[in-house]
């Protein structure tokens, strides 16, 4: 096992500059989830550390040693695909012992670090299958199984689990934590998924556009997002924003909606001057009740427009402010469309943004 | 649509079906039954004769002759077209600059006819003004002219060389559709898993390819077997039969010697060569684990496709 160091990372397609100055240390030990939309980067900067991307600048450190220029086969690192890439033509021992075989061990060892392996994994009964004969959920183990048979420095993931279907993919999220849990190996796991972010990471990296937003653990981005980007891509259902007026007299602060409604804030030291500035303000779905009302009066009053009831909880879409909010209660909560409901943000879990560069100011 | 019946999937075939029979079966009905008879220069048949015609072929010298020299010519030109083949399909399908222009290069060949190729060379080779010759002579690797098809070791290497020449643009054409069908990510994968560019295409390019190569084999024998055209204008099978192969034996027995039975006899034997070939060959290299055949993974689908289109 190997830390992974990250510097001043960089990457050009031709002129057309996809990578912005990256750094990220990861450590001996350590699940580190690259996340972000589609066409942020991630996977490039996993292929990057796989080697099957050049690096256009910076440096990239496995342990101690620099392997910019080291080529994919001399890299000890093992890469899990989204597609698996289980080489069709070769039974499930096959697949699992390739890369042992590529470096000549021999086959006692192959033997000792297989059965280890097909235990570990449950591949057992599978090992002299093709991998056209296996489900998903199969094959998706097999291909961590040739990765873990090798024991190599680092793993890495591409969206290992996008082409399962939701039920088996959260049983091999657990089962993936689970694994590096017993192994205790340094991961570099990449998804556009915020679930699997949240859930498996030692440490999230949320990436946009080429840079890097935020780097931290799952609770610190959740409570903490340093800018409106982190907060509204992490957390589900998604935070809610309103946009307004930032107004700040000494230590008191208000907000001041598009539709003249004011909000008591806790002043704070980001937010600087006197001046008010434009801001939005954000908070999560779960940071709001909704209390049936008769009446229309009150500025603080929204009207439901869907209201999905998953059980223990319920998920409603209000109309409120001009904009549209969701409120998750965690309770049974009985609304019906079109009821107008009285709209009480817990302002202590707001948070306040920018208007301008979205960085958080509270 | 119901009320056709069972049938009807029968009745719609029917016609290409009669057409098939028609333009396929009955010249080779007609050509075992010349075989089995004996039959005058102009072609009608006289009487029964059982395998006399085909005693006659085997007890003639050239005959048996013609068959080493048909075994050396379909080795030679399809293990060459295959052997090259695939470096070049592997090179095409590498992304570099003017790629295509380069394709278009390899698959011209293929438009022009065979007959056009084989006067072409023929006088590239000649002894008196060919090109080779002058090429040679000018280079300082040869003093004075050598007339090429006058010797039949050369001849028939220079009818071989010609032979593949004209059977790569075919052969690349399958192998870089195979080549297509094996996904990047499984040669990214031997990469992060330490296989060196040489144990990737021993252990990834060739098996993956292996459906190719069969379909490669087996058409360009069959292809090559009965190609007539490049040596019949070269060599007319000279000198003195060194490079005749069995179509051209066949072709001079029946229309410069008249002897269409014994003509017949030496086509049905052709003709049983080459299914005898066929099944032995698909027989020999069967897959024996019938399961990875049709890999049905997301990245094997294509693969797949590929496959069912070829066979």
């Amino acid at each position: 096992m190997s830390s992974i160091n990250v510097r001043d990372v960089a990457k050009f397609y031709g002129s057309q500059q996809v990578l912005f100055d990256v750094n990220v240390a990861i450590e001996h030990g350590e699940f580190v989830v690259l996340v972000g939309p589609s066409g942020c980067g991630k996977s490039t900067l996993l292929r990057m550390i796989a080697g099957l991307e050049s690096v256009s600048g910076g440096e990239i450190r496995l342990g101690d040693e620099l392997i910019n220029d080291v080529s994919p086969q001399k890299r000890d690192v093992a890469m899990v695909f989204q597609t698996y890439a289980l080489y069709p033509h070769m039974t499930v021992e096959e697949n699992m012992l390739f890369a042992l075989k590529m470096r000549n061990q021999s086959p006692q060892e192959c033997a000792v670090a297989l059965k280890q392996v097909s235990e570990i994994l449950g591949l057992g009964d599978l090992l002299d299958r093709y991998p056209k004969q296996l489900s998903g959920g199969q094959r998706q183990r097999v291909a961590m199984g040739r990765a873990i048979v090798r024991n190599p420095q680092a793993f890495l993931f591409d969206e290992p689990l996008s082409n399962l279907d939701a039920k088996l993919r959260s049983h091999m999220r657990t089962e993936i934590r689970g694994l590096h849990q017993r192994l205790g190996s340094t991961s570099v796991y990449v998804t556009h998924d915020q679930v699997e972010a949240m859930t498996m990471a030692d440490r999230i990296v949320v990436m946009n556009g080429g840079r890097i937003e935020q780097i931290g653990t799952p609770i610190e981005l959740y409570d903490n997002p340093a800018n409106k980007f982190v907060a509204g891509f992490l957390g589900s259902p998604t935070m809610n924003f309103i946009d307004g007026e930032l107004r700040v007299e000494g230590n008191d602060a208000a907000f001041i909606s598009h539709h003249q409604h004011e909000f008591q804030v806790d002043s704070h030291a980001n937010m600087g001057d006197l001046r008010k500035r434009r801001a939005t303000i954000g908070i999560r779905p779960q940071n709001i009740t909704l209390t049936p009302v008769d009446s229309q009066g009150d500025a603080m009053v929204g009207r439901v427009r869907v209201v999905e009831q998953t059980g223990s909880e319920t998920i409603s879409v209000v109309d409120f402010l001009d904009t549209e909010i969701i409120v998750q209660s965690p309770r049974r909560q009985l609304l019906n469309p079109d009821q107008m409901v009285l709209v009480e943000f817990d302002m202590a879990a707001a948070h306040m943004f920018d208007a301008q560069n979205g960085l958080r100011l509270n | 649509m119901r009320s056709i019946g069972k049938f009807s999937p029968y009745l719609l075939i029917a016609p290409s079906f009669f057409l098939s029979v028609f333009v396929i079966g009955y010249p080779i009905f007609d050509v075992v039954r010349m075989s089995l008879f004996k039959v005058n220069r102009f072609g009608k048949l006289q009487k029964f004769n059982g395998f006399g015609n085909f005693t006659k072929a085997f007890s003639d010298d050239v005959f048996l002759q013609t068959i080493g020299q048909t075994a050396i010519w379909t080795v030679s030109v399809v293990g060459g077209t295959v052997l090259l083949s695939i470096p070049i399909a592997m090179i095409l399908n590498e992304d570099f600059y003017g790629r295509s222009v380069a394709r278009t290069i390899i698959l011209l060949p293929w438009a022009v006819s065979l007959a056009m190729t084989a006067v072409v060379w023929t006088w590239v080779v000649n002894g008196d003004f060919g090109t080779l010759n002058m090429t040679l002579n000018s280079l300082g690797l040869m003093d004075g002219n050598y007339v090429w098809l006058a010797n039949a070791d050369a001849a028939f290497t220079i009818v071989i060389l010609i032979g593949i020449l004209v059977s790569i643009p075919f052969t690349v054409t399958i192998f870089l559709g195979g080549l297509t069908s094996i996904p990047d990510t499984l040669y990214e994968a031997a990469m992060t898993d330490g296989a060196s560019g040489w144990k990737r295409f021993r252990y990834i390019t060739m098996p993956l390819l292996k459906p190719f190569t069969q379909i490669a084999v087996v058409l360009n024998v069959i292809y090559v077997f009965n190609s007539f055209p490049l040596i019949w204008i070269m060599t007319n099978g000279g000198p003195a039969n060194q490079t005749d192969i069995l179509i051209t034996y066949v072709y001079k027995q029946a229309f410069r010697f008249g002897k269409l039975d014994k003509a017949a006899a030496g086509s049905v034997v052709m003709f049983l060569m080459l299914v005898v070939f066929t099944i032995l060959y698909f027989y020999i290299t069967r897959d024996k684990h019938p399961a990875a055949k049709k890999a049905k993974q997301p990245d094997g689908a294509a693969l797949e496709d590929l496959n069912v289109s070829k066979a």
